[in-house]
């Protein structure tokens, strides 16, 4: 072998080594980005205060102003404190426990960039494992089914399919940590992540007692990928 | 009797109110048509004499009705014209408001707009019978002012109409 | 030895593929779709906000009950009773029992607290979670005000919850002005009224002397134009919400104004004049200036609305025989037909998100209120009663409200809402009669 093809071999296994994990559901770890700034602070200002307000529950609060004080942190963030004229809202840190990210936020750039790679499809399963029948299929359909509740869902919402993943356990309960949007088509990142809180509300609603699957084919369903493809929910 | 000695009659029977608003039914509480103080009120004068305002409301005729959704002027409506235009022109001591009014069957703008077109065709058919166009003016009320309160088309076609109103200080 | 190395570095590469495919094989991830659902209000739970210090009992529970009332009022959300809480809240800081708030099916938790200052001041601080998610949804906020504010404050959190949830901007922090009516049908005594979107703080603009008919918000909500017969006529009033003070906008007099409407920077307005029985639309500057006529046909021209963009204004138009919908550029020109069903169409109002027009349609003797797309398409009725009419929008373009009028001797008109799917459609609550709502923006 001379060198030049072993080079070559060795960034093909490498490449097809990364897209085996990615398939799998691993992901490099992400960065903790600045939340966006949408709206533009007017000090002095009651209208702007307001939307400061906006702008603090749309936004994760920054790793960096996690340890300040609210007012410390508002400060540091936008500048200065909002004229409290009128109304002042202002962020409030989470209490008690350390905040716990979104899982939503995040995530959308994630499934953004996975589906410009093209996500390489599962292989297919070693026939040692059962597959799931058709009918074990459509159980498991209807039974998300009832908690998936389109009527929150904004028109654009409505638009947008979204793929959600989740990890189950043995007993049939979906892991709530697990549970993330690997792919959505239709409308923008802010409707997408609505669309998967309902989605995500709906498979661990209806999965709290655990969904009726096979345990003998648990590795089969171990991962499953649900779409929410709301088309026939939408308003006439 | 001479056209002041009218005028002066005029004046002192009904007072000045109705010579400087012409919306008898935006006035509060006094919007009833047979109690609005307008000069057609039949108790206001005697109704057997033939220059007074109650003979032209009651044996003239001071109103015209219309078809849905029309404006133009049906036969009945221009004999009753007719005879309004001869008795004006006998009794130039009055001005004229012409009020047009719809049924509730339509929505409040256009209504609106509908009403001032069977007000104007009243002004013109007057105007072509010879009365000054400066006695006349018109006022669209839409359907703020229905005679007839019933939901029916028996209410709804009184409703349609356009009132000739009698006011002081017409030109002679 | 590069050999070596290059060999030792394909066998690693190779073993972890081996690894990575072994693994994927057994957990490939089951793919399944789901394309159904259910649409139903979603299940919330809003135990009292806690007081943060004495006097705020009352104010606590108060704010509480409106924002739940804002959000039930949607259609949205349902209200889980507090009878059926399982866990009590007892500090805003103390981490949530989300195993009792699943077991009632509450999927989601608005906690607060309101603390009253001794100057006057309230503060209203909240969170929202979502329950079987067991997390967050967005950060805390807190809005600080005035006692005499707190109706508004507690909207405010109603507004940034429903925001949160359906991505929405809300509407609850907005006022209507409309037509307070009393009297027999023939003798209707109107004046004008302002009032929170959902009924509280009825104020009185005008008095009962004069007829006043449909009143319209500049795009500030500080200014209300309308139609009055101070005069005896039908002409165009100016009025500034705060001082209640009015001016009739330039007009000769005599001439026949109705129907105005702001444009969307608030600087123009357009309207209708009658004129021999004519009717149509112009507009001028609301400062006042010199009238441009923008229609000039024989037929009815009226009810004039701009596109939130300023460019295009919609109208009502008889020109074809019946009332029909036309759209024109705003300084007037060639118009286009888009209205095309059965029956006969009235008072367009732009949607505020500029995607819809919202209309009055009369079929058959019935009246509905109905919206379409902007170019006529996909028309669809909301509503069927004996008398619906006068669509307004809400700031966020979602519901509508409008004026519904009983049949009969002893008819009377009141304030109607239905969302633009058609649901939810409720009676906004006044004291008495009333007509010709219109909706406020959001307030700042």
């Amino acid at each position: 072998m001379t060198r030049a093809p072993r080079m070559i071999l060795c960034i093909v296994i490498t490449g097809w080594a990364c897209s085996a994990a990615f398939a799998q559901g691993y992901r490099p770890p992400r960065n903790a980005g600045l939340p966006e700034l949408r709206h533009a602070a007017r000090p002095s200002n009651d209208l702007a205060t307001y939307w400061v307000g906006f702008l603090f529950l749309n936004a994760p609060v920054p790793q960096y102003l996690a340890g300040f004080p609210p007012v410390i942190a508002m400060w540091l963030f936008l500048g200065a404190p909002p004229d409290p004229k009128v109304f002042t809202p202002m962020a409030i840190t989470p209490g008690a426990g350390a905040r716990e990210p979104d899982p939503a936020s995040g995530e959308i750039g994630q499934a953004v960039d996975d589906a410009l790679q093209g996500r390489t499809p599962g292989p297919v399963p070693a026939p040692e494992t059962p597959s799931l029948t058709r009918a074990q299929q459509d159980r498991l359909r209807l039974a998300v089914l009832p908690c998936w509740n389109a009527g929150v869902l904004d028109s654009e919402a409505l638009m947008t399919t979204v793929v959600v993943a989740v990890s189950m356990h043995r007993d049939g309960r979906p892991e709530p940590g697990s549970l993330r949007l690997v792919g959505f088509s239709g409308g923008s990142d802010a409707a997408a992540r609505r669309a998967f809180e309902a989605a995500r509300r709906a498979i661990l609603r209806c999965g709290a007692n655990g969904y009726d699957l096979p345990i003998e084919a648990y590795e089969r369903w171990r991962e499953i990928e649900m779409t929410f493809n709301p088309e026939s929910m939408r308003i006439e | 009797m001479t056209h002041p000695i009218k005028a002066l009659l005029l004046i002192a029977s009904l007072g000045l109110a109705a010579c400087t608003s012409p919306d008898r039914f935006g006035g509060g509480n006094s919007v009833d048509l047979n109690n609005s103080g307008g000069l057609n009120d039949p108790n206001a004068m005697g109704a057997g004499d033939a220059t007074s305002p109650s003979y032209f409301s009651s044996t003239i005729g001071d109103r015209v009705l219309f078809a849905v959704d029309e404006s133009t002027l049906s036969p009945e409506a221009r004999q009753i014209l007719t005879g309004q235009a001869s008795w004006l022109n006998q009794n130039t001591a009055y001005a004229i408001l012409v009020e047009g009014h719809a049924d509730e069957q339509g929505t409040r703008e256009y209504n609106l707009a509908l009403s001032a077109k069977r007000a104007s065709a009243v002004q013109q058919f007057l105007v072509a019978q010879g009365i000054a166009g400066n006695r006349i003016r018109t006022v669209p009320y839409g359907k703020e002012r229905p005679l007839e309160i019933c939901s029916e088309e028996s209410c709804y076609a009184k409703n349609r109409r356009a009132v000739t109103v009698l006011q002081a200080g017409g030109t002679s | 030895m590069t050999r070596l190395v290059n060999l030792v570095l394909s066998l690693m590469l190779a073993a972890t593929l081996v690894g990575l495919t072994g693994a994927a094989r057994a957990q490939g991830p089951l793919r399944i779709e789901i394309t159904e659902g259910v649409i139903e209000p979603l299940p919330f739970a809003a135990p009292a906000f806690l007081p943060e210090n004495a006097g705020a009992e009352t104010l606590a529970v108060q704010i509480t009950q409106v924002i739940a009332d804002d959000l039930v009022g949607t259609g949205l959300f349902r209200e889980i009773p507090a009878g059926a809480f399982i866990s009590t809240v007892t500090s805003f800081s103390s981490p949530v029992q989300y195993s009792d708030w699943k077991a009632i099916n509450a999927q989601a938790l608005i906690t607060g607290a309101v603390g009253v200052t001794s100057d006057g001041r309230v503060t209203v601080k909240f969170r929202l979670f979502d329950v079987f998610a067991e997390n967050q949804l967005g950060d805390g906020l807190q809005f600080a005000g005035t006692t005499a504010s707190w109706r508004r404050m507690a909207h405010k959190v109603a507004d940034a919850i429903y925001q949160r949830i359906t991505g929405e901007g809300g509407y609850f922090d907005s006022r209507v002005v409309f037509v307070s009516e009393t009297g027999p049908k023939n003798a209707r005594r109107k004046r004008l009224a302002i009032m929170d979107y959902d009924g509280a703080n009825v104020q009185f603009l005008t008095d009962s002397s004069s007829i006043v008919l449909a009143p319209r918000f500049s795009p500030t909500g500080d200014r209300v134009l309308y139609t009055s017969y101070e005069t005896g006529f039908p002409q165009i009033y100016l009025l500034d919400v705060e001082t209640v003070g009015t001016r009739s906008l330039g007009q000769q007099t005599g001439t026949l104004t109705f129907a105005p409407r702001f444009s969307p920077d608030g600087s123009t307005v357009v309207y209708s004049v009658s004129q021999g029985g004519n009717s149509d639309i112009y507009r001028m500057p609301v400062q006042g200036g010199p009238e441009t006529r923008l229609t000039s046909t024989p037929s009815i021209e009226t009810a004039p609305s701009f596109s939130p963009d300023g460019g295009s204004i919609v109208f009502e138009s008889d020109r074809s025989g019946t009332q029909q919908l036309y759209v024109m550029p705003a300084s007037g020109g060639e118009a286009t037909r888009i209205s095309f069903g059965a029956g006969r169409y009235g008072t367009p109002v732009w949607s505020p998100r500029g995607d819809l027009i919202a209309f009055t349609k009369q079929n058959k003797g019935r009246f509905h209120i109905g919206v379409m797309r902007v170019d006529g398409s996909e028309e669809r009725l909301l509503t069927a009663s004996f008398l619906d009419e006068g669509p307004t929008w809400s700031p966020n373009g979602r519901v509508i409200m409008f004026t519904r009028e009983s049949q009969g001797a002893s008819g009377a008109p009141s304030l109607y809402s239905v969302d633009i799917s058609g649901r939810n459609l409720r009676r906004v609550p006044t004291e008495g009669a009333a007509s010709d709502p219109a909706w406020s923006p959001l307030l700042p």
